[in-house]
């Protein structure tokens, strides 16, 4: 499977990629059951760590399925030796990540960092009364950094990933195939880029801008730190929210599309049907460039002081990224599946229903992001409904698909009945769980309460049994991948020139 | 209706949910079937041409449609009439100040709402346990937002911004009579 030493290295390096992104995922799986657990009232964190575990959820678990999608992602892109990517580099970037990380674990588990993953100005700064045992400004400072570490990992991907693709091409606009897109596909180069090229591009210029905005929101707050901004209000709170929700929402709005990048790759190994560039998918790649980054308006519908045309375009962008998703990507996943004589395994099942699950939530995302319904439905438990639906059920399903693929091609393995009914469970779970989110954003319940009213624990209860039957499913998993990784990772190291 | 109800909008959900699984499940139980992709490619091309123009023009029209139902003072007072009362309401971690908490059935009311320290969201919550219509209160602003009580009952005020470890306790109670 491996044609040379620089692939080889090229597949080491996206394995750790994925297994830490693996291991980081089941971690934060049983700090989503705890918490749940006791929203649940079974169970007792207490409020100070329930708090402080949602804020390390919420900030390691999408970092975690986006590093696996940043390593896979780098072995399509790279593989074929078309794109070279530089492997030294590819080191540091998750050396930087992994410190990133390190930073944020210690900043909320041990300095007690509870801010949500939001970080909302000016609570980092304001945590409330010192005699209930909450941050300070050293822990603030560390959780920032921390972010900051895997913001600037995430850029350098994002540049190197488009430096390299464009050199492979001959320019970014070649990467892109404008001249094809623009002549509605009457001028065709003598080699179109790929989907997964577009999708570098594409990922990497968002990316530039996602993290650009995020540094934007940390720097003014480093200063009111430092004591160089004396009125943390001098910050805008508006406009800080929508600097913040720019980097948030697309970043892991991006990782989904590098998660199909790995799906426009695989799915075609099992169904035997090439995923071919032609000109819907080149126009609809493209278009994410600019629609990916308008639906971050739609966090801030509630905050009336937003100007209203920014709410517009928060409406706007929410519907109209969902259209090149549903006609391109969805659609095309279904033609190459239907009728195409594909075998069922652990990689096709994640896959087909990593396509399920992005509509689910994607089903919810569109109309929650109307502004009428946003105002009986945001904060309570629809939003975490819609987003752990595309992205548990899609972005994760797909990326943990294709590491598993990966293992199994390298190391050999063949899978047995047990894992196929422990990628079933895995899906089973996620759906359920995710329903019953949705079923109490119907009702209203709020979304980051550490406590639960009485008539809001049944909705925690039914989510349960649907976690457990995800760790089940996920801990199966993970024991094969993990039993089967030193062959896969030896296979690496023994080339074998087609 | 000023708002729109979240078990109405869940049906909608699950009407779609139901729509889509099921399409997915008849593809899916015919992926064993082997046929040539020449057969399906032209046909899925025609597909994917009509549910770009029907998704777009089912956009467009929920989209107009739904600026009926906009939560912003200009909008509320077309669809709820002009306030005839105003509260003022200041919130900090973690309780509510509220300057008047009895409101009689059929008034018109404007609610200032004001933080003193981080954001905060005023969710007000009817006595069912239902979220009616909500806005974030957010520091250095005077927020405006325009319900009308139509029923009498126990009202709720719960926080929905995250804003500190005691964020789930932060609830006060209005009155309609």
């Amino acid at each position: 499977m491996i044609k040379d030493y620089q692939e080889g290295r090229l597949y080491r390096v996206g394995l750790v990629y994925m297994l830490t992104g693996f291991i980081v995922f089941f971690l934060m799986g049983i700090l989503g059951f705890l918490m749940r657990a006791q929203q649940a009232g079974m169970f007792q964190l207490g409020e100070v760590l329930f708090y402080q575990f949602m804020t390390l959820h919420g900030l390691a678990m999408p970092t975690s399925v986006l590093l696996g999608a940043m390593g896979g992602f780098a072995i399509i892109l790279g593989k074929d030796g078309k794109v070279k990517l530089s492997i030294p580099f590819l080191w540091t970037i998750f050396i930087i990540y992994f410190l990133g990380a390190g930073f944020v674990i210690y900043a909320t588990l041990l300095g007690g960092f509870a801010t949500g993953w939001t970080m909302l100005h000016p609570l980092p700064l304001s945590p409330g009364p010192s005699s209930v045992g909450v941050w300070n400004e050293i822990t603030t400072v560390v959780a920032f950094t921390g972010v900051a570490f895997v913001a600037v990992s995430f850029l350098l991907y994002c540049i190197h990933i488009m430096v390299a693709t464009s050199k492979a091409y001959g320019g970014m606009t070649k990467a892109l195939a404008w001249e094809y897109l623009f002549s509605f596909g009457k001028k065709e180069p003598k080699e179109l880029p790929r989907a997964i090229d577009i999708i570098a591009v594409v990922v990497a210029i968002d990316g530039i801008i996602t993290v650009l905005s995020g540094v934007f929101y940390l720097v003014p707050l480093y200063a009111i730190i430092g004591g160089i901004v004396s009125n943390p209000l001098d910050f805008n709170v508006v406009f800080a929210k929508n600097l913040l929700y720019i980097f948030g929402h697309t970043l892991v709005n991006l990782n989904i599309y590098l998660a199909a990048g790995l799906v426009y790759v695989t799915l075609p190994e099992y169904t035997g049907r090439p995923w071919k560039t032609s000109w819907p998918v080149v126009a609809a790649l493209n278009s994410v460039i600019i629609l990916v980054l308008m639906p971050a308006f739609h966090h801030v519908y509630q905050d009336f002081p937003q100007p209203l045309f920014l709410h517009i375009i928060g409406q706007i962008g929410s519907y109209g990224v969902a259209i090149p998703a549903l006609v391109v990507t969805i659609v095309g996943g279904l033609t190459l599946i239907y009728r195409s004589g594909m075998k069922w395994s652990v990689p096709s099942i994640m896959m087909a229903v990593g396509l399920w699950g992005w509509v689910f939530g994607g089903i919810g995302a569109v109309i929650d992001a109307t502004i009428g319904v946003n105002n009986v439905m945001h904060n309570t438990m629809w939003v975490p409904a819609h987003f752990h639906g595309y992205y548990l059920i899609g972005a994760a399903f797909f990326v943990w698909a294709y590491f598993y693929h990966v293992v199994a091609r390298l190391s050999g393995f063949e899978e047995t009945a047990a894992s196929k009914a422990a990628a079933i469970l895995f899906s089973i779970g996620a759906a359920g769980f995710d329903f019953s989110f949705f079923l109490s954003g119907a009702f209203s319940v709020p979304r980051r309460f550490a406590v639960y009213q009485t008539q809001w624990q049944m909705f925690a209860m039914i989510s349960l049994p649907f976690i457990m039957l995800i760790g089940l499913g996920v801990s199966w998993l993970g024991f094969e991948l993990l039993t089967h990784l030193k062959p896969s990772w030896d296979s690496t190291k023994h080339p074998t020139p087609s | 209706m000023p708002t729109l109800d979240p078990k109405m909008i869940f049906g909608i959900f699950l009407i779609l949910v139901v729509g889509w699984t099921l399409i997915w499940l008849w593809i899916m139980l015919r992926a064993k079937i082997a046929v040539s992709y020449s057969e399906i490619a032209p046909k899925a091309a025609k597909v994917r041409k009509k549910l770009f123009y029907v998704s777009v023009l089912i956009l467009a029209v929920v989209f107009v449609i739904s600026m009926y139902w906009l939560p912003y003072p200009v909008a509320r007072t077309v669809t709820v009439g002009e306030p005839t009362k105003t509260i003022m309401i200041t919130a900090e971690q973690w309780q509510w100040t509220v300057n008047d908490t009895t409101i009689t059935k059929g008034t018109v009311v404007k609610f200032i709402l004001r933080s003193a320290d981080v954001n905060h969201g005023f969710g007000l919550y009817d006595s069912d346990g239902t979220l009616l219509t909500q806005a974030q209160v957010v520091p250095g602003y005077d927020v405006t937002l325009i319900w009308k009580f139509d029923q009498a009952g126990r009202y709720t005020i719960w926080c929905l911004e995250y804003c500190g470890i005691n964020h789930h306790a932060m609830t006060a109670v209005l009155t309609v009579t």
